[in-house]
């Protein structure tokens, strides 16, 4: 099954209504492996319930790219596992550190923007795709401080990682409306020189701007509407048809409230240059 | 400062428990941010561990289950990489650290039971492997027995998991018991056993996957000082036979290798 048009990260909090009440636009499903693998009980009987249904694709949360510490052979044996057994068509994580010697801190934590640390990473995505058998995507982050004087911008490091790794993006729109908002750039200027050919698929999800100093990406919030537009520009970037994946981890509306935003990206992505095209 | 170095002095930052100010400037030169980041990564943690010991933060209070947690933090250090694990590791931390721990916060003996008890719950619901990979037959005597991956046995000295119920009375009054903890195959909910001294014996004998069924019940009876005559045996019988029932029991291995 091909994965195109809208789809939605499965949380625990979630499973009962999308298998009872399944919005019509919903077309797939991304879980992150690290929450299924190695766990038995309610969860994989969700999961399979899920894949009956719609097609899945994986996002990783702990493979910390950009970390100093190897790979661990048993995560990626096990992941390799799960991401064979959903057909998963790539699998992604994020371009960040978040395990320091064994410590693993649970957080996407930020990486310079310098060729270094684009090396690194793109060595270490290498070494992920051949273990994983399948290709992978990484995902631009949401930063809050800058580790290290940078030497480029945040696309031109996304940019250098998914050339020298030979991998796709996933680009998060929220991340750049955040990372714009934060560090006072332009973010439709930054979404435009992102490595736009390489994207593979998209993230959205809705952020807490109750501190206008620090914006902080939650996905316990409802899109903002600057975020929609932001999507819609991305989209009228790219000339394929790309999925884009809502994000809603905590702090969960109704159900028939987050159907409603599953209904307008649907909207948002049938008016794509790409889809317009498909149509005509 | 080497990137690695980096790393190491923003992990440090992020677990101790009061960071020195220098330390944190030394990340660069927006310290509110750090300070950020320090927030979410413990508000993370903080509602993992909280969630799986609910019972343990209420019997103690916010405040000393919340220092707990920073030690933990700062000096046990979270090392899964999955977050459902770090509760577990708090708990080896607690058990490892108890006497200090129990000292400075006045927690009594029968808190570390009821973590452990709750632990065991999480692990039990979370246990992995479904179906048998390993060759399983109907239950013979001269076989080993086989049980659910998804069971914990547990030897406490106070009976916490009648917390709740209504025998929660001496709930917190010390009184050895031994436990196991299962998943209902079909509903996946967590069902809690008291087991006499003989079936705990012997279901920690066939967890050890050392010796077929007739040798743990001889080894269990003997232990217990009890004979095996009719009445032993038509316990034993009843054992067996709800045990399988509720899926804690298997069958047998089929290994022919076996006496």
């Amino acid at each position: 099954m091909a994965v195109r048009g809208v789809g939605l990260g499965l949380r625990w909090a979630l499973v009962d209504d999308l298998l009872q009440r399944p919005p019509p636009e919903l077309a797939w499903i991304e879980v992150a492996p690290e929450n299924f693998m190695r766990r038995g009980g309610r969860f994989p009987a969700a999961l399979a319930a899920c894949a009956a249904r719609w097609p899945i694709v994986t996002h990783g949360l702990t493979m910390s790219l950009g970390g100093a510490d190897p790979l661990s052979p048993e995560y990626i044996r096990t992941l390799a596992e799960f991401v064979r057994s959903v057909e998963s068509p790539w699998h992604s994580d994020h371009l960040c550190f978040g395990i320091v010697d064994g410590v693993a801190m649970h957080e996407l934590l930020p990486l310079p923007f310098t060729e270094q640390a684009a090396v690194h990473v793109a060595a270490r995505v290498r070494q992920a795709q051949d273990a994983l058998g399948v290709a992978m995507a990484v995902e631009n982050i949401s930063y809050y401080a800058k580790p290290g004087a940078a030497e480029m911008d945040e696309a031109e490091f996304a940019s250098l990682v998914v050339e020298k790794a030979g991998c796709s993006l996933l680009l998060d729109v929220n991340n750049v409306y955040v990372n714009a908002k934060n560090h006072g750039y332009d973010a439709r200027a930054m979404i435009a020189k992102m490595p736009l050919d390489r994207v593979v698929q998209i993230h959205v999800a809705g952020h807490d701007d109750s501190d206008p100093e620090l914006i902080i990406d939650t996905h316990a919030e409802p899109l903002k509407s600057d975020v929609y537009d932001l999507l819609a520009f991305t989209l009228s970037q790219i000339d394929r048809d790309i999925p884009v994946l809502l994000e809603r981890d905590d702090n969960f509306p109704d159900w028939p409230e987050l159907c409603g935003e599953i209904a307008k990206l649907a909207a948002i992505i049938s008016r794509a240059p790409a889809r317009q095209e498909h149509a005509s | 400062m080497s990137w690695l170095a980096y790393q190491r002095r923003v992990r440090d930052v992020l677990l101790a428990e009061d960071p020195a100010a220098a330390d944190i400037a030394a990340l660069g030169p927006d310290p509110a941010r750090w300070k950020a980041y320090r927030r979410l990564v413990r508000t993370r943690f903080y509602r993992t561990i909280d969630h799986a010991f609910e019972r343990v933060e209420n019997l103690i209070g916010a405040e000393p289950f919340r220092r707990a947690v920073d030690r933990f933090l700062a000096v046990g250090r979270p090392r899964s990489i999955y977050l459902r694990d770090i509760p577990g590791e708090f708990l080896q931390f607690l058990q490892t650290h108890w006497k200090t721990l129990a000292a400075e916060l006045a927690l009594a003996d029968y808190v570390l039971d009821l973590a452990r008890y709750e632990w065991a719950e999480l692990e039990t619901a979370y246990a992995h492997q479904e179906v048998p990979t390993i060759a399983v037959v109907p239950l013979e005597m001269h076989r080993m027995a086989v049980l659910t991956p998804a069971h914990r046995l547990l030897d406490l000295e106070h009976p916490v998991h009648r917390l709740g119920t209504e025998q929660e009375h001496d709930a917190l009054v010390r009184g050895p018991i031994s436990l196991c903890l299962y998943r209902d195959p079909k509903t996946h909910d967590i069902e809690t056993l008291e087991l006499t001294p003989v079936a705990a014996r012997i279901l920690a004998l066939v967890e050890r996957q050392k010796f077929p069924l007739d040798e743990v019940v001889r080894n269990a009876a003997e232990v217990a000082g009890t004979p095996i005559d009719i009445a032993f045996v038509e316990a034993l019988s009843v054992l067996l036979a709800d045990l399988l029932e509720r899926g804690v029991l298997w069958g047998s291995l089929a290994d022919t290798n076996q006496k």
